[in-house]
């Protein structure tokens, strides 16, 4: 794989970016010590937002479960359908894909990571449907009943075939009114809706389409209803560890009261919160291959555009944790920044197996650390990497440049 | 007969990984020993073959064929008030997950963020020889050595941290050798599938059939079982002297 990769050591003072069940701050031992620790999940997080403030117009896939309105709209404006049919086409395409919620029928149970581009090939898809699959959409939308979507079990699809048989023989016997269970409902939506989707989406026709779902392709997508809309993403995180040894540490606090009176001592209130502060490196990698394969309808300057909003993200966001009271919005001390044209993704974080420890500040003898292991990577196993730069050798802009001038 | 059979050496070394044998739901836990499902898993990534596609439906039965022998390489460091070796234990942490949007088991929107508390090992390095056929593993070596998706260590956030591929050997004892040098062999602790029911003292149920269906990820996972030899390694201090 062509891949990129960052390797960053950035310092968060007195900070709580990524808490425990109780309130601490996440820790993990590695190389016998205790270190702290940001999960990828936290970091990944962070980093789509500020990618998505960057570059809305790449980056505009949404987690949701409010996309029946969506393809309503499309629908009646771009297709001018009827809004009633419209909407009951949204929603069993909106049920096919995660269930739709019985007490807001507007609404799935699952969020759904979708761009508009992609609400767009859905609505096309809906509107291409034949006479006869319309009809059988819309009347099983009225023949399901909230009630019964509240009953629903996990659908079996096991048994899937026979039930839509006894579906179709009711039909005949024009027992068009009876209500249908939601399982029978799922089934029917499936039976219609299945093959088109699998097919839009699948046989990546919807690639030459879509051309705003840059995140969906680094985060990737998971769809438990449909196989064919799972998006391996391109990105890979690590979870940030501390490069030395760290323990988390209590403050006490106490509040003053505003109004009590001068003579009587004490607070208004105390407490206890939990923080640490460390040095941490972390591993961001990008698959470009992978990317290229999900960005099939971006010009090469679009590519090249999410190329460099992901690296600009990746380097500068900050999760948002305790920002009003700890504030802990630094930026990376240094960035090691690889492109290589084949190889496997390697996080260099065994440079700090054993924990950096100095009295001069851990940010030096953790960079010394890297750039030390890093070379003898380079030289026991050969790894070539086509392009070597780092910040603050290079200024950000500087950094990006070089790293876009081999992004093709 | 006319099979040639090769020894693939890996080396599984990040400082967090995780080989669940049993996650379901919300508690993903993970065993002490890379699992067969975990290591084909990875083939599979590094191979780019997509979950209940053709492709894998031809390539898992091979792969599962495979022999699979994990050997636990302790990280080790030298004492500071004898100058002696010790290994560092191996850890189990909890990491605490939030998940919104979720369904009860009645199939009623849970309103709650659901609570998921996934498994990882810490310090934890394995040495895994696959062996059979050899023109798949030449195939699996090049893909490890150039992966197509990538490569992680049971949960995609755990990125190796050294190089994963040492090489496709003749022998089980060079195989060996690149993995744990010339220490002897009982000195580690390690899980080898055992050649029948009775040569084996525990059953894995990790032996990918399929990994899912084509239109559903979350229907279709199967797994079998997988018996299996687990050897505690002996306390004796590898490479040290006792005392």
């Amino acid at each position: 794989m062509k891949l990129i990769e960052l390797h960053i050591l950035q310092s968060f003072p007195v900070s709580c970016l990524n808490r425990d069940d109780v309130g601490a701050p996440k820790s993990a031992t590695f190389g016998g010590v205790t270190r702290a620790r940001i999960s990828s999940q936290c970091l990944k997080r962070a980093i789509r937002q500020a990618a998505a403030e960057l570059q809305p117009t790449l980056y505009a896939g949404r987690r949701s479960r409010l996309f029946t309105e969506k393809i309503t709209e499309v629908l009646v404006e771009r297709h001018k359908l009827d809004p009633k049919v419209a909407e009951a086409l949204a929603k069993c395409a909106a049920h096919y894909l995660g269930k739709l919620d019985p007490k807001d029928e507007r609404k799935v149970k699952t969020l759904m990571f979708l761009s508009p581009d992609e609400f767009n090939c859905l609505a096309d898809l809906l509107k291409e449907l034949s006479e006869d699959d319309r009809n059988t959409l819309c009347q099983a939308v009225e023949r399901i009943s909230p009630e019964e979507l509240e009953k629903a079990e996990e659908t079996d699809e096991g048994d899937a075939e026979e039930t839509i048989e006894k579906e179709t023989s009711t039909k005949k016997t024009k027992e068009k009114e009876k209500p249908l269970t939601a399982k029978q409902f799922t089934k029917l939506v499936a039976k219609v809706l299945k093959t088109p989707i699998r097919k839009t989406f699948k046989e990546s026709s919807v690639k030459g389409l879509v051309k705003d779902a840059a995140d969906i392709a680094i985060f990737g997508r998971m769809v438990a209803s449909d196989h064919s809309l799972t998006v391996e993403g391109a990105g890979l995180f690590s979870h940030a560890l501390s490069t030395h040894k760290a323990d988390n540490d209590i403050d006490f606090f106490s509040a003053v009261d505003d109004l009590q009176p001068t003579e009587e001592a004490g607070a208004g209130m105390t407490g206890t919160l939990e923080f640490t502060s460390a040095t941490y490196y972390r591993y961001v990698g990008l698959n470009l291959d992978l990317l290229k394969q999900h960005l099939a309808a971006l010009s090469a300057d679009e590519f090249k555009s999410v190329v460099e909003t992901f690296v600009r993200a990746s380097i500068l966001a900050v999760p948002g944790a305790r920002k009003n009271s700890m504030n802990a919005h630094t930026l990376p001390c240094y960035v090691l920044g690889l492109v290589k044209d084949k190889g496997q993704p390697l996080q260099l974080v065994n440079a700090f197996e054993k924990p950096v420890f100095s009295k001069n500040g851990l940010m030096d003898a953790s960079i010394t650390a890297l750039k030390e292991h890093h070379e003898q990577l380079k030289r026991t196993w050969g790894i070539q990497p086509v392009l070597e730069v780092a910040i603050p050798d290079k200024s950000l802009d500087d950094f990006c440049k070089e790293i876009i001038a081999h992004v093709s | 007969m006319s099979v040639e059979i090769g020894y693939l050496a890996l080396l599984l070394d990040a400082p967090l990984q995780s080989w669940g044998f049993q996650s379901r739901f919300q508690r993903r836990t993970t065993g002490l020993h890379p699992t067969k499902s975990g290591v084909i898993g990875l083939i599979c990534a590094a191979m780019g073959v997509a979950k209940g596609s053709a492709k894998e439906r031809e390539l898992l039965p091979k792969l599962a064929e495979l022999s699979m022998t994990s050997i636990a390489i302790p990280r080790q460091q030298a004492s500071r008030w004898k100058g002696k070796v010790e290994d560092w234990p191996v850890r189990r942490l909890e990491d605490f997950h939030t998940v919104l949007g979720t369904r009860r088991a009645s199939g009623t929107l849970n309103d709650d963020p659901v609570v998921t508390r996934r498994q990882y090992l810490l310090d934890a390095r394995f040495g895994v020889i696959l062996s059979g056929d050899r023109a798949l593993l030449e195939h699996v070596a090049a893909a490890l050595e150039n992966p197509t998706w990538g490569v992680w260590f049971g949960r995609k956030s755990c990125i190796p941290a050294e190089p994963l591929f040492r090489g496709l050997h003749e022998t089980l004892a060079e195989a060996r050798k690149t993995l744990i040098g010339d220490t002897p062999l009982e000195a580690f602790t390690r899980v080898t599938d055992a050649p029948s029911f009775a040569a084996g003292t525990d059953s894995y149920n990790d032996v990918p059939v399929s990994f899912g269906r084509e239109d559903s990820s979350s229907e279709g996972r199967q797994f079998a079982l997988r018996r299996v030899n687990v050897e505690v390694g002996r306390t004796a201090e590898p490479g040290g002297e006792p005392e």
